[in-house]
């Protein structure tokens, strides 16, 4: 069933870039090409408190790579994506854009988080000019007309689907160029045909454009059609890394991709047999004496 | 709903008040009620028309309006700036929000007595009060307006750079809005109220000084009309209001919903 909905998107998807040619984002062609940024991180810890969120991790992005770190809720996967978008302070270690250390809010990215977190009370057009000054509004309608939403620019967020809210989102981001797309598990709330369909999406601007993107998700299936490398994130560090060479477009489904997410799905899963659980069981059994 | 039906809907609001206008006039017109007691309402029209004609009943409404206006405009500018500060800023918040949470509890009328003492019965005593009366609704509604803005939302504006005046105008105020204009709409009613108890007691103008001089005069015909004009009033400002959230919360779901309801 799944792989058929794969399917399915995947010939719309490629429907879609016949029709549309090479004019899905004009602005970036005429304009220059937005090359990726290099993510460098070195020794970065977090603490909340005593909570150790991130601990001594390092990890090398090269420009206009696509990575995808996956692992268990809590592990730190969304903290690290605040932490490169400079939106909080690593306890100790360095990130580096392009050479340079991250000071403050970094404004060569742009993050998409899990909801789609539109102003509602800003209209769809409005929403992807957030934070531009001068004559942005032609630029926000040609990349709401990149996400396929130019028609309802004028409307209110809160008639749009949640896809379609999460597409403004992504022209919200993409409008200003950036040079690294930091994706929070932007997908997982919607629906499987629609989730495609944003995959497909992005990863053909991703295509067009070059920029550096790290998405954080649960979905491993996700990641393995998306990435050229999966991070397992665990307890706050590298745990594990696949680099994933398949041509694009891939095939959802294929043999080979399947096979590396088995192996990614048994490295998560024995992770947690053999730490998470005894500890977890160990709680359950103290509760139950008192 | 049939044809008949949906026709007459908009007469259905309207049917009881005028049914007990109906039996008010009947009562008053047979003697069974008193006019000491209550004047037919058509007395009542009769003294809006001589008042009217002589110019007075304008005279009083609009001196009655003017001290309501002021009396709104200082307390709820002053509401309105402390609960903008002290929701941004949470060192203003320690300062100032419990000492305000305590003051609340007194009910601002208890204040008549030294505010007379302080202003005597001048206008000063009647903008003090009114003011007083709406500083609240309006000072906890925008503080709390304030502080219930998405998180999420403001931590996205700050990823996308907003900061400063553009952040408070773009993500904090609309964000506060909805909560700001149900202090508002409270704080109409304080002000009309305050206004009545304070015009009332002590005044030598406006409506209440108007009723109650004509209540010496056993005057129960202006009394009844200075009533009405008040419940007039009130529903003047209250639509007002309600145009204002249209206006601005049109992108609010709940308002949508109203908009292809109605």
């Amino acid at each position: 069933m799944i792989n058929d909905l794969a399917d399915l998107a995947i010939i719309e998807a490629m429907q879609m870039r016949e029709r549309d040619g090479q004019d899905r984002f004009p602005i970036a062609a005429r304009d220059r090409r937005t090359p990726g940024i290099a993510v460098r991180l070195d020794r970065l810890d977090k603490r909340f408190g005593d909570h150790v969120v991130l601990r001594d991790m390092s990890l090398d992005i090269h420009a206009g790579e696509f990575l995808a770190i996956v692992g268990h809720s809590g592990c730190g996967k969304s903290t690290l994506l605040r932490l490169i978008a400079g939106l909080d302070a690593p306890s100790a270690g360095v990130i580096e854009l392009g050479g340079r250390p991250v000071a403050g809010r970094a404004d060569e990215a742009r993050l998409l988080f899990q909801d789609a977190r539109l102003l509602p009370w800003r209209r769809v057009l409005d929403n992807v000019g957030i934070g531009l000054s001068g004559g942005w509004r032609p630029e926000a309608y040609e990349t709401l007309r990149a996400v396929g939403l130019e028609d309802r620019s004028d409307d209110w967020p809160s008639v749009l689907s949640g896809g379609q809210r999460q597409r403004v989102a992504l022209a919200r981001a993409l409008v200003s160029q950036p040079r690294l797309l930091l994706l929070d598990e932007p997908l997982g709330a919607l629906d499987a045909l629609t989730r495609l369909e944003m995959q497909t999406l992005i990863e053909s601007v991703w295509q067009e454009q070059g920029f550096t993107v790290i998405l954080v998700t649960h979905d491993v299936a996700e990641a393995v059609a998306l990435a050229d490398r999966v991070i397992v994130l665990d307890c706050g560090s590298v745990a594990h890394e696949l680099r994933v060479p398949q041509p694009r477009p891939r095939r959802r489904g294929s043999a080979d991709l399947a096979a590396m997410e088995g192996r990614l799905l048994a490295r998560l899963l024995s992770k947690r047999g053999d730490t998470a659980a005894p500890q977890h069981l160990a709680r359950v059994a103290r509760h139950a004496v008192f | 709903m049939s044809r008949t039906a949906r026709r007459f809907d908009p007469v259905v609001p309207w049917l009881l008040p005028m049914g007990l206008i109906a039996v008010w006039q009947l009562g008053a017109g047979t003697g069974l009620i008193s006019t000491r007691v209550l004047p037919s309402p058509a007395a009542v029209l009769l003294a809006a028309w001589h008042l009217g004609r002589s110019g007075e009943l304008f005279h009083q409404i609009e001196i009655s309006a003017w001290r309501a206006a002021i009396g709104f405009a200082i307390g709820g500018g002053i509401g309105l700036g402390l609960g903008l500060l002290n929701g941004m800023v949470p060192p203003a918040s320690r300062l100032f929000d419990s000492s305000l949470q305590m003051l609340r509890n007194v009910p601002h009328l208890a204040l008549i007595p030294l505010v007379i003492l302080w202003f005597g019965i001048d206008e000063g005593a009647k903008l003090f009060l009114v003011a007083l009366g709406v500083f609240f609704p309006i000072y906890l509604n925008t503080y709390h307006g304030v502080r219930t803005v998405d998180a999420g939302l403001a931590e996205m504006a700050r990823a996308y750079g907003l900061q400063g005046w553009s952040y408070f105008r773009q993500v904090i105020l609309p964000g506060a809005l909805p909560s700001i204009l149900v202090g508002v709409r409270y704080a109409l009613g304080i002000m009309w109220l305050t206004l009545i108890v304070a015009e009332t007691i002590s005044s030598s103008s406006g409506i209440g000084y108007m009723t109650m001089n004509a209540r010496e005069f056993l005057q129960t015909d202006v009394v009844v009309l200075g009533i009405l004009v008040y419940a007039l009033l009130g529903k003047v400002a209250d639509s007002a209001t309600r145009l204002l959230e249209r206006h601005w919360l049109q992108w609010h779901p709940a308002f949508q919903a109203m908009e292809t309801a109605s």
